[in-house]
């Protein structure tokens, strides 16, 4: 879990500042402050980094961190 | 610089001013009839569409005659979902058919869709898959008739065997189009628009925005940016414009449309910049660019120059792009200045949807990026109540100001006053009659990718709390914020001992419920009151 956390804390440090607050409940859009035009950027980088799909459905619950390290696992990744 | 006060442009005798949509389409037909209208790819399946001009007139009469079969004549219907070409054909269809178009916009809470469904007295809806569940909802509550926007089509052929076609003869001062927008205060306002109010506005923007090639349309249809200037400009001009579906594959679009020019909102100059860079890092050479750059600038090397010596890096872009209008919120000089590094000329524009929406836009010949461009032919700018300074409300009037807001005497009275409509925005006019904008009157937050946010109705959702005792929200540094006085004393009797986290877990639970661009970024606690004003109100920071 830690593994994957920090993968995706990684990976969305290439987007955006990630201070050492970040957490599994922080917003990926209020509190990352990331826009709704990044996140979709950073969905099709994900698809191609962790080697998966994210459908538009998919897409629009990913509120939180917490909420794309579930859906990593929930396909596989580790 | 001297400022003024008034300014008139009149419209030149040489511009073709057209007056209902079905007139739009017939000199469309003329101007370019072997260029196709509209192009849409879907990225998923590969399916595509691509109309030509008669097909599209064609399907637009046949969408007429099938709504005018079902009776509706007068009726509002208001159309859910996102960007497709079935909901541009759906809006010619509605307006020839002398109904009226409520846009809905498909981010809002459903509380929120419920109340503009029902304040707009709206009788059919159109969603599109994704809204099926919405749809019912409606429906149920509001005994709407429903139909799916993906059957528009076999819709319009059927009316096409009904055979009754294009005889239907609307009013072009009747109201067509009927969008809610943000108020300062209570509930979104039902702006409605004419077709006449948004054909002057298109004829005087497109003859402003010299279009030679393709377009590409990405902004939402459910604003007036997306819906009048952004779409129709390149539908005058005789273009080919290209749907965006899914913003997920904009920058697939923009490689594959080629465009010429692209319409925007500065987020996405912002998306489209920050792009560049990445894959310049992404590559390892950023720091060669960058000098490559202040060279340039520093031997005033021409654009034309500029985007042959940067052209791998424009192919992103499709290669033949050359401007970029940005409106709907303020651009920052620093995208202005990154996209001409690279040759791209970025043109600064000023629009309000209850003038329809075009008040203001740059020229070629003289671009004042600092400002929201010269206003546009037929409209007169006056600057109400000017301070010392020079600078006042900046008012409009012309033939593209709105009928008024929907069954709301009360806040057209305000906003509509002797033809002249108050924007709320402060600001004023240069010897050259260029807007500049340099605040706000109303209380009203703009963010980049135009969306309009009342503070007011944050503050409202906040205050269901009770453990919040004083609210004010603002934007700062591009986020919506919400600085809160907490309740101590109700903290204490509920034992809550973290009041900071009980709000802040309170603000985390609303984030999810509210629309996306309406989310509270951050949260700032204070412990004393705020400051108040002779009608005990808050003071509002830019007072």
């Amino acid at each position: 879990m830690n593994g994957l956390k920090d993968r995706v804390l990684a990976f969305l440090s290439e987007y955006t500042q990630l201070d050492e607050t970040v957490n599994e409940d922080s917003q990926l859009i209020a509190d990352l402050g990331l826009s709704s035009l990044s996140l979709m950027e950073i969905v099709n980088d994900a698809e191609d980094v962790f080697s998966i799909t994210i459908s538009d459905e998919e897409l629009t619950g990913l509120v939180t961190v917490g909420d794309v390290i579930s859906l990593l696992e929930k396909k596989g990744v580790q | 610089m001297n400022k003024k006060t008034y300014a008139k442009r009149d419209i030149p005798e040489s511009y073709l001013m057209l007056n209902t949509y079905r007139e739009l389409i017939e000199y469309r037909l003329k101007k370019a009839p072997d260029v196709p209208v509209f192009r849409t790819k879907n990225h998923t399946t590969g399916e595509e569409i691509c109309v030509l001009p008669e097909e599209f007139s064609a399907q637009v009469d046949g969408l007429s005659a099938w709504l005018a079969g079902k009776g509706y004549r007068r009726t509002h219907i208001a159309i859910l979902g996102e960007n497709s070409y079935h909901w541009v054909l759906l809006m010619f269809g509605v307006i020839c058919s002398d109904n009226v178009l409520v846009t809905v916009d498909k981010g809002l809470e459903y509380k929120t869709m419920q109340s503009i469904v029902g304040r707009s007295d709206s009788r059919v809806l159109f969603y599109s898959r994704e809204y099926e569940e919405k749809a019912k909802q409606l429906k149920e509550q509001y005994g709407l008739e429903v139909y799916p926007l993906s059957e528009v089509v076999s819709y319009a052929d059927e009316g096409r065997e009904m055979g009754h076609s294009a005889a239907i003869s609307t009013d072009p001062d009747a109201m067509a189009i009927l969008m809610y927008t943000s108020g300062t205060t209570g509930p979104s306002k039902g702006v409605m628009l004419s077709q006449r109010n948004a054909m002057n506005n298109l004829c005087v923007s497109a003859n402003h925005t010299y279009l030679y090639g393709d377009s590409n349309f990405l902004l939402p249809l459910n604003h007036i940016y997306g819906l009048v200037p952004a779409l129709l400009v390149p539908f005058y001009h005789g273009c080919t414009n290209t749907i965006n579906l899914n913003l997920r594959y904009m920058l697939d679009d923009i490689r594959e449309a080629r465009p010429e020019l692209l319409i925007l909102v500065p987020l996405f100059l912002e998306t489209m910049y920050n792009s560049i860079w990445k894959g310049l890092r992404a590559k390892g050479i950023e720091s060669q660019i960058k000098a490559l750059i202040d060279k340039n600038n520093a031997e005033g090397v021409s654009d034309e120059a500029k985007r042959e010596m940067f052209k791998d890096i424009l192919a992103s872009f499709g290669g033949r792009l050359t401007r970029i209008v940005s409106g709907g919120a303020p651009l920052n000089i620093r995208l202005y200045e990154g996209f001409k590094d690279f040759g791209i000329e970025v043109i600064n524009g000023y629009g309000i949807t209850e003038t329809s929406p075009v008040l203001g836009i740059n020229r070629m010949e003289l671009n004042k990026p600092e400002s929201v461009g010269m206003l546009v032919a037929g409209e007169e700018v006056k600057i109400d109540n000017p301070d010392e300074n020079g600078d006042g409300e900046i008012c409009a009037r012309s033939t593209s100001v709105m009928l008024g807001y929907y069954k709301d005497e009360a806040r057209t009275a305000e906003a509509l006053r002797d033809g002249w409509f108050y924007t709320g925005d402060k600001g004023f006019l240069d010897e050259d009659d260029y807007i500049h904008i340099n605040g706000r009157i109303k209380n009203l937050i703009i963010l980049a990718n135009g969306e309009n946010v009342s503070p007011e109705e944050l503050e409202g959702m906040l205050y269901e709390n009770e453990a919040v005792m004083e609210v004010l929200v603002y934007e700062k540094d591009g986020k919506i914020t919400a600085e809160i006085l907490p309740d101590e004393d109700y903290l204490k009797r509920n034992s809550i001992e973290d009041g900071e986290a009980y709000i802040r877990k309170f603000i985390s639970d609303l984030n999810r419920e509210l629309a996306v661009y309406k989310r509270i970024g951050t949260v700032v606690f204070r412990d004393t009151p705020f400051e108040r004003t002779s009608s005990k109100k808050i003071k509002r920071k830019y007072n």
